[in-house]
């Protein structure tokens, strides 16, 4: 791994027990690492002028255009060159598992501190909800400050909860949006890819910039298991006793075609859909993350 | 099928539980997890499936199986033969019985113990066993050849069992019966030993004997306690110009039986009597009847008898005898070594001889002079230290002994043992091994043991006012292998090596000294003893038409040829019945009956006197650690039930042949490599 690279593994994050600092490690070892920064800055841009009507802030007054008019005008800037970003983040039980490493929850954790600092950094507005089976918590996107260390807050303080139907709150949420913006969801989508595609795509009714992340734990993605196992689901489905071998094939099988379903789902709904394995550093989200931010300025 | 170490089938039974107690100890510990992504697991068709359970159900069996192995093949399994396995469930039985009836069974309640003995061995018997019985003490021993038992076998057996005056040989029954049921194809084999364990049964021979059968040996000792005998165990007739008759009493129980009378009867007629008094602790005594004179020139037959109240042996208080005129017997000296003086081989045999020189008449010449035609004109030659001859002396001394004449050997320094061997196999009554000089304590030297008391040139020895052998020491002889027929008279103290011994070949007979017959070696020339003993190892070895009148119950009388075809041999019997024989039959066999035996033949008149083994009448008897010393058997050993000697596995010679372990070793390795296999197949 790249030096610079190193303070994106998620294990050696783990150690670190700040969520800003946290943030700030991936983000800075992310940014340090490119050689040349893509993405030019964000400033407040110029837009036009309109007079001057009681209950304005005195300090938008253009004092120039008064001195050649002797009116007041006010400058007005335009708000959309700040992108508004919600963080969808997955409390369900299943974001616990972990087969060693991190768990899912805590690499969500990590990424969405990371992906906030980001956004943060380049003046973007960021608002984080945290849901089960309702919304659990809601963060406004905004870009003032001290609003990152809110955001990181309540991240640090996120704790599973139980079963999620992923639909019904990714709906409350559409509903809840007025203004669109970008949506990134993290979760490890652990639902039915129709329901999560039916929700995603009314995000995209709506106008939102859609970004999934679907993170998964590398033994959800190899099934390594040998001996005869007992499997309990964390989510009270049951448990199967199981010969590893005998389900190994099919499990990869019905694994492979949920993650096809779910990126032709997103495909055609042009909605990002990256696959992340909690072993693997964060660098490849945020890269996702700022490809897709690119392409949205 | 049977096993040597049965102790480990059950360490294998332990052994075999093991992977099952492992099964199912860790049954219930399957390893748990808590996942995530069931729903890509549930409603699999095969998550595990029946016959997964089947395969790891298969390897459980592998396992328990190759343990099961291993503790079979450490309990060395054997296999009975096909015929062994069938018969032994029905629980069938080859019992070999020797009944004693020599004469020793006359004494007391023998009889009716023995009757009693066999009565319950064949009670315990039913249809299927296999019964020998082997009657020792009979002319005929094998009285019965493995017959099937059968409810009327003790009528039988005890109608056709009459007690005989014979001595009995037990070993030679053993070994007969041994060798018998080596062959059975009856897994339970026993022999049963009823007797009066009488040590005159017991012939002592140099070898050891080795049952092979594993047979289990039931020894029934049918006497009560020691009978009360007084016998006469010794008789020395009056010399050329002597007058003195005597004899030996001994009583065993001076206890109980204190007054004998002894009377002496010659031609039929009492010659003289005496009464005895014996003290309590007075067991032999010598009477010499003095003043009785003999027919001159012509030969006389008498006996000596006792009569004691209380005596419960009869056939031993009387002793037959026949007093000859005999002509002088012919010995060829054979030197090998001749030398001036004492230093020559026959030095002291030479002046031996001539003490008695109207007894015998000599001839002197050595291995390389004498004339092989001229063996035939002796009637003992006697090979003095003699290396060897050629092929053609060789086989005309071999054929002047077949033809009844006798050799006498004693062989020295000059002797090769290997071409010793090879020249006299067949004829010597041992083969020698090597020199004892080794270790040879000159002031001490090894004393003459004599084993056979009864035997016609000892009993010359040993009889009343002889010198006896005590005083003899050998410094230096000859160790020797008994051979087969070879009897041993005396031995040497110590490691008991053969000092003197007898051996009938054909017609003729050959006694052997383990020792040269001058200073050399031994002491023995200078001792009062060696005159006697050289003097009637001669007159024993003579040949039979003049030797042999002094027999015991069971020896044959060698009959005169006769010329005329037509012309018979008469012999008239103890009980006054008459044989008739023909002249060419050589031998009469049935001696049954102590006492005189007259022969006539064309015109001549010959006696033979007839006894009972003296040893007989005396109460010595075989113990069972006696038994153990003389017999080696692996298999069980009970004395009247109770064990003696635990029976070591029966299995062990057949175990031994058959390793079958090995084929249970191949069978356990097939295993594991299943196992190994199938074990990377079955999931875990």
């Amino acid at each position: 791994m790249n030096e610079t690279l190193r303070f994106i593994d998620p294990n050696i994050l783990a150690s670190i027990t700040s969520m800003e600092l946290r943030a700030r490690a991936v983000v800075e070892g992310f940014l340090s690492g490119l050689h040349k920064s893509p993405f030019k800055g964000f400033s407040v841009e110029f837009a036009e002028y309109r007079l001057y009507t009681p209950g304005d802030d005195p300090r938008h007054i253009d004092w120039k255009v008064y001195a050649r008019t002797d009116r007041f005008y006010v400058k007005e800037f335009e708000e959309e060159t700040n992108l508004a970003c919600h963080l969808l983040l997955d409390l369900s039980r299943s974001m616990t598992y972990s087969s060693g490493g991190l768990r899912k929850l805590d690499y969500a954790g990590y990424l969405a501190a990371s992906l906030a600092y980001l956004m943060a950094r380049q003046r973007d507005a960021v608002g984080l909800f945290t849901f089960g089976d309702e919304i659990v918590d809601y963060v406004p996107a905004k870009v003032r400050t001290g609003h990152l260390h809110t955001v990181l807050n309540t991240l640090s303080a996120i704790q599973p909860v139980q079963r999620t139907d992923l639909g019904k709150p990714l709906h409350t949420l559409a509903e809840a949006l007025q203004k669109k913006g970008m949506l990134i969801l993290i979760s490890d989508l652990l639902d039915d890819p129709e329901k999560i595609i039916e929700s995603l795509e009314h995000f995209r009714f709506l106008g939102h910039d859609v970004l999934v992340f679907h993170v998964l734990d590398p033994a959800e993605l190899t099934f390594p298991f040998h001996s005869t196992t007992r499997f309990v689901g964390l989510e009270d489905e049951g448990s199967l006793m199981a010969v590893p071998e005998n389900v190994r094939a099919a499990y990869l099988e019905r694994l492979k075609a949920h993650i096809r379903r779910l990126r032709s789902g997103c495909g055609v709904n042009h909605i990002d859909y990256t696959v992340l394995d909690t072993s693997k550093p964060l660098d490849f989200a945020l890269q996702a993350w700022l490809a897709t931010r690119a392409g949205k300025m | 099928m049977d096993f040597i170490n049965p102790t480990f089938l059950g360490i294998a039974a332990i052994g075999a539980t093991l992977p099952i107690l492992i099964h199912l100890i860790w049954r219930n510990k399957t390893v748990r997890i808590d996942f995530a992504a069931m729903r890509f697991l549930l409603n699999q068709h095969k998550p595990m499936t029946r016959w997964l359970r089947l395969k790891q159900l298969l390897l459980l069996l592998l396992r328990v199986l190759a343990l099961a192995m291993l503790g079979f093949a450490f309990a060395r399994p054997w296999l009975p033969s096909r015929s062994d396995m069938v018969l032994w469930k029905k629980g069938n039985r080859e019992v070999g019985i020797i009944y004693d009836i020599s004469a020793s069974m006359r004494a007391g309640n023998n009889r009716s113990g023995s009757v009693r003995a066999l009565r319950s061995v064949l009670s315990g018997m039913k249809n299927g066993d296999v019964v020998s019985v082997y009657l020792n003490g009979a002319p005929e021993p094998l009285l019965i050849d493995r017959e099937p038992w059968s409810a009327d076998l003790l009528r039988d057996i005890v109608s056709r069992a009459k007690p005989t005056q014979r001595s009995g040989n037990l070993i030679a029954g053993l070994r007969l019966l041994d060798d018998q049921l080596v062959t059975s194809e009856l897994a339970q084999r026993e022999i049963y030993i009823i007797s009066d364990f009488q040590k005159n049964n017991w012939p002592v021979e140099n070898l050891r004997l080795e049952l092979h059968s594993k047979a289990a040996l039931h020894l029934l000792p049918v006497r009560d306690e020691p009978w009360k005998n007084v016998a006469i165990t010794g008789i020395a007739l009056p010399q050329r110009n002597s007058r003195t008759w005597s004899c030996r009493i001994r009583n065993d129980s001076p206890e109980d039986i204190r007054r004998v009378t002894i009377s002496l009867y010659v031609d039929g007629r009492r010659a003289a009597r005496k009464q005895l008094v014996f003290e309590p602790d007075e067991t032999t005594k010598l009477v010499r009847f003095s003043g009785i004179s003999m027919r001159p020139g012509q030969n006389q037959t008498g006996y000596f008898s006792i009569t004691a109240p209380g005596d419960e042996f009869e056939p031993d208080d009387k002793r037959y005898f026949v007093l000859r005129r005999d002509r002088s017997v012919s010995v060829l000296l054979v030197n090998g070594e001749k030398s001036a003086g004492a230093g020559d081989e026959l030095f002291f045999a030479r002046r031996a001889f001539a003490t008695s020189s109207s007894d015998f008449r000599l001839q002197e010449t050595t291995p390389e002079t004498v004339q092989p035609a001229r063996f035939r004109a002796y009637d003992v030659v006697i090979l003095a230290n003699v290396k060897g001859m050629n092929s053609r002396k060789m086989n005309a001394l071999r054929a002047f002994v077949e033809n009844g004449g006798g050799l006498f050997i004693a062989p020295g320094d000059r002797v090769d043992a290997a071409l010793f061997n090879k020249f006299f196999a067949g004829l010597s009554p041992l083969l020698l091994r090597k020199k004892a000089e080794e270790n040879i304590d000159l002031a001490r030297g090894h004393a003459v043991l004599v084993q056979d008391f009864s035997h016609p040139v000892i009993e010359t020895i040993s009889a009343p006012g002889s010198p006896g052998m005590g005083a003899a020491r050998v410094y230096q002889y000859w160790q020797g292998t008994a051979q087969p027929g070879a009897q041993m008279v005396a031995v040497l103290d110590g490691d008991h090596d053969p000092a003197l011994a007898f051996k009938n070949v054909g017609r003729g007979k050959v006694a052997l000294l383990t020792f040269p017959l001058d200073v050399e070696w031994s002491n023995l020339p200078l001792k009062p003893s060696y005159l006697p003993l050289l003097l009637s190892i001669s007159q024993w070895l003579k040949p039979a038409r003049d030797a042999a009148d002094a027999l015991r119950v069971g020896e044959p009388i060698f009959l005169p040829r006769v010329s005329g075809r037509n012309e018979r041999v008469v012999l008239t019997l103890p009980d006054e019945s008459t044989e008739r024989m023909r002249g060419d039959d050589e031998l009469f066999t049935a001696t049954e009956q102590a006492g005189i035996y007259t022969l006539r033949f064309a015109g001549r008149t010959r006696h033979f006197a007839v006894n009972i083994h003296p040893g007989e009448g005396q109460p010595d008897f075989f113990t069972p650690s006696d038994f153990n010393a003389l017999v080696q058997t692996h298999a069980e050993v009970r004395v009247q039930g109770e064990v003696l000697q635990a029976g070591s596995p029966g299995g062990m010679e057949a175990e031994s042949r058959q390793k079958l372990w090995r084929i249970v070793l191949m069978l356990l390795i097939a295993l594991l490599l299943a196992e190994a296999i199938w074990a990377n197949r079955v999931p875990r």
